[in-house]
């Protein structure tokens, strides 16, 4: 009986162990999958990126036909929404764990690749990826010291989306001047707003300060362009666009949106929320929830201010694609990009999910397949006619924005006035470059 | 004889460790190992990127000069604490009292009041959250049917931080178990007796009941206590630390800083002041048990 007992909980024990090391044994089973390619030949790549549900779908559209084209290629997916994403990037590349290619945002690589070795060099993979199709500005974003560490989805310039149809609703013009939106408000029903920018309530300032000024707000080492004066005007204008009902409070826009995407926000889904400041990449989501229930979304002309220098639209490079620097497969990884910026099948499939396509020979394709249509036409001939700024990458990086958006928020809330508000942010962001730059 | 028992003895010693080795191992890995980690990086700069450098006790001299901030967000931790676990404690032994009667489909109940504690602060409860609290959610909406004004729950940074505590009490379930085990191990003669004394039912809850319970309360004040103050979930979920970083806790604080900033070496060096706070203020809770914690065995 004692003896059997003993037996049984030596088996146990083995049992367990057994578990343990076989859960290790599998893991590094995968890991090696990675590396060696599995039993069949095929060579497994990893690809990561952020986005909503019709980028998503898009993508792994896409990855299914380069994998139908490449059977000797297996491509695992990782994709999330926006929020979280960059700490995850962030571990997996401190851990080394990170995928082979990567859709990349373009503050990181101050912090990820300084020097420019912390991503592939692309140009070393010339002879798999063509790169024919990108102008030598659309290229520049992702050089870091000469080393081409990623290549831009998109051309990318602040936009404003409104929602057609309840501006139809209430009888209101689309505006093309301030002006327009104020009578848009006037006519609006209560609860109803022309405009929101949750979140980039200071890129709406930005824009305005760049309209007087003529500056970007950073320059590309990260210094203040533009004057105290000049940043308490831009909060006071902000504050105008509320006092005229253009945009809703400070307290109403926490309640609405707060951090959510604008396309999971019910009043944005509803057209209450019928207009806002967004990214050309964002815009098909926000087309698509609209779509649903009838809705049209079309682009507006972001209002200039008398005596404007320039039209104010803020460019900024959009997401980019960089590959591993630590990736075992280069070619296998070089293959799947390739596929997705100039093979008609993997254009075709992505479409305008991260926005209209940088690269000009994708641009012909989706065109000729009519996939650029109504408002990405618009998007397109607008972020890509216009005049703008190029705003530093310092500003978007979060401790940056950390800043200005506390600020922003104080002072939208009524915590503080316009001129604390323009000290408080012109103080921390020097402060914190300074300790970015000490490192 | 003897010599035989002392050798199995021995072997005995190894055999324990054999048994404990899944977890003994699991330890070292997920837990010592971050720990003692955590504790060197607190003393470099450690930027996730690049190597790190000693700088010694500097992380720690930031942390308490400069824009107070990290003192902001242990005072905001405090005041949730405060706010939570009190709360938590008296609604969940309300809760299993009642659950304790012999009622009709009784395990019906203590599931479902066990349900929120298993959804935790997931990202659907969070949109939910901010569904019921959002300006015209249906919190609101009940506050004005009632009659009172409605509440800026995201936009008002008292508001919010109850709006989150009331998350946290919400999820009482896991306290509730526990002591609804304890309600059924005080035996009933006490009880009885009580009655058959004429002792009104307050009586009997405060006089009988809760001193019997009170290793239980003890155990979940200082589980509640721990887990409240590193709470991390809600306020990431709802809030994101706003308005106007009125629930950004320390646990937020940390991870915003450590990942989105990429200041590591001073995010453990904050870990670390949390560590030592959670460790002193249990140790007061611990110290104070002698005064209020009755033990049923205890002088026999």
């Amino acid at each position: 009986m004692n003896k059997k007992n003993t037996l049984f909980r030596a088996g146990c024990v083995a049992l367990a162990m057994g578990m343990l090391l076989s859960g290790c044994g599998s893991n590094s089973g995968a890991n090696k999958d990675n590396g060696d390619g599995n039993k069949d030949n095929k060579t497994t790549i990893r690809m990561s990126w952020w986005g909503n549900d019709d980028r998503h779908k898009a993508t792994l559209a896409a990855i299914k036909k380069f994998e139908e084209k490449n059977p000797d290629i297996k491509v695992k997916a990782e994709y999330a929404g926006w929020d979280g994403f960059q700490e995850k990037m962030t571990t997996q590349i401190a851990g080394g764990t990170n995928p082979d290619l990567m859709q990349i945002n373009y503050d990181w690589y101050q912090a990820f690749s300084p020097d420019g070795n912390g991503f592939y060099d692309l140009n070393k993979l010339k002879s798999i990826i063509d790169f024919s199709g990108y102008s030598k500005e659309t290229l520049e974003p992702g050089e870091v010291n000469e080393k081409l560490n990623g290549i831009s989805c998109s051309d990318n310039g602040s936009v404003i989306v409104l929602n057609k149809t309840t501006y139809d609703k209430f009888g209101a013009e689309i505006p093309t001047d301030w002006d327009g939106f104020v009578e848009a408000a006037n006519k609006f029903d209560e609860g109803y707003y022309p405009l929101i920018a949750p979140q980039v309530e200071f890129m709406m300032i930005n824009i305005y300060l760049s309209q007087k000024t003529g500056k970007a707000f950073l320059s590309d080492d990260g210094k203040i362009q533009v004057s105290k004066d000049d940043l308490q005007d831009g909060f006071d204008w902000y504050q105008s666009l509320i006092d005229k009902k253009i945009v809703p409070t400070g307290k109403e826009v926490l309640e609405i949106a707060g951090k959510s995407d604008l396309s999971t926000v019910k009043e944005f889904i509803e057209g209450k929320i019928a207009g806002c400041m967004t990214w050309p990449a964002q815009v098909s989501s926000l087309e698509s929830v609209l779509e649903e229930t009838n809705q049209e979304l079309v682009v507006a002309k972001f209002p200039t201010i008398e005596g404007a220098k320039t039209s104010g639209i803020i460019k900024k490079p959009s997401m980019l694609w960089s590959i591993s620097k630590d990736t075992k497969h280069p070619k296998e990884t070089a293959k799947l990009l390739n596929f997705l910026i100039n093979d008609p099948d993997g254009i075709k499939a992505l479409g305008t999910t991260r926005g209209v396509p940088s690269n000009e020979n994708g641009f012909k394709i989706l065109k000729d397949d009519g996939k650029i249509d109504g408002v990405s036409e618009d998007l397109f001939d607008y972020v890509k006619n216009t005049d703008g700024i190029t705003e530093s990458p310092f500003f978007e990086r979060a401790q940056i924005s950390e800043v200005y958006q506390d600020a922003t928020e104080a002072f939208t809330l009524g915590e503080i006035d316009s001129e604390k508000a323009a000290e408080q942010t012109i103080s921390g962001i020097k402060e914190t470059i300074k300790t970015i730059n000490n490192k | 004889m003897k010599k035989e028992q002392k050798k199995v003895k021995g072997k005995r010693k190894y055999t324990g460790l054999i048994y404990i080795a899944p977890w003994l191992i699991g330890f070292c890995i997920f837990t010592l190992y971050p720990f003692i980690s955590s504790l060197v990086l607190s003393f470099t700069n450690y930027d996730l990127i690049s190597k790190p450098k000693f700088i010694g006790i500097d992380n720690y001299i930031k942390l308490f000069t400069g824009n107070k901030e990290f003192t902001k967000s242990l005072i905001a931790t405090l005041k949730y604490v405060v706010l939570t676990v009190p709360a938590q404690l008296v609604f969940a032994l309300f809760i299993a009292f009642i659950l304790n009667f012999k009622l009709k489909g009784i395990n019906l109940y203590r599931t479902a009041y066990y349900i929120p504690s298993i959804l935790g602060g997931n990202v659907a409860v969070s949109i939910l959250w901010r569904f019921l609290f959002s300006g015209n959610g249906l919190v609101n909406q009940i506050l004005e049917t009632i009659g009172l004004k409605s509440v800026g729950w995201l936009s008002n940074p008292t508001a919010a931080m109850l709006c989150i505590a009331i998350l946290k009490v919400w999820q009482f379930g896991s306290c509730m178990v526990i002591f609804l085990a304890a309600l059924k191990e005080i035996p009933t003669e006490l009880y009885e007796a009580a009655q058959v004394d004429g002792a009104k039912k307050w009586t009997i809850f405060f006089k009988i009941t809760v001193p019997l319970i009170t290793p239980t309360i003890f155990f979940n004040l200082v589980m509640q206590l721990v887990n409240g103050m590193q709470e991390f979930n809600a306020p990431y979920l709802i809030t994101q630390g706003g308005p106007l970083k009125s629930t950004y806790l320390a646990s937020l604080m940390i991870y915003e800083n450590s990942f989105k900033f990429y200041k590591m070496g001073y995010a453990s060096a904050m870990s670390w002041v949390l560590f030592i706070i959670i460790m002193l203020l249990t140790t007061i809770l611990f110290k104070s048990s002698n005064k209020w914690v009755y033990y049923a065995d205890e002088g026999e």
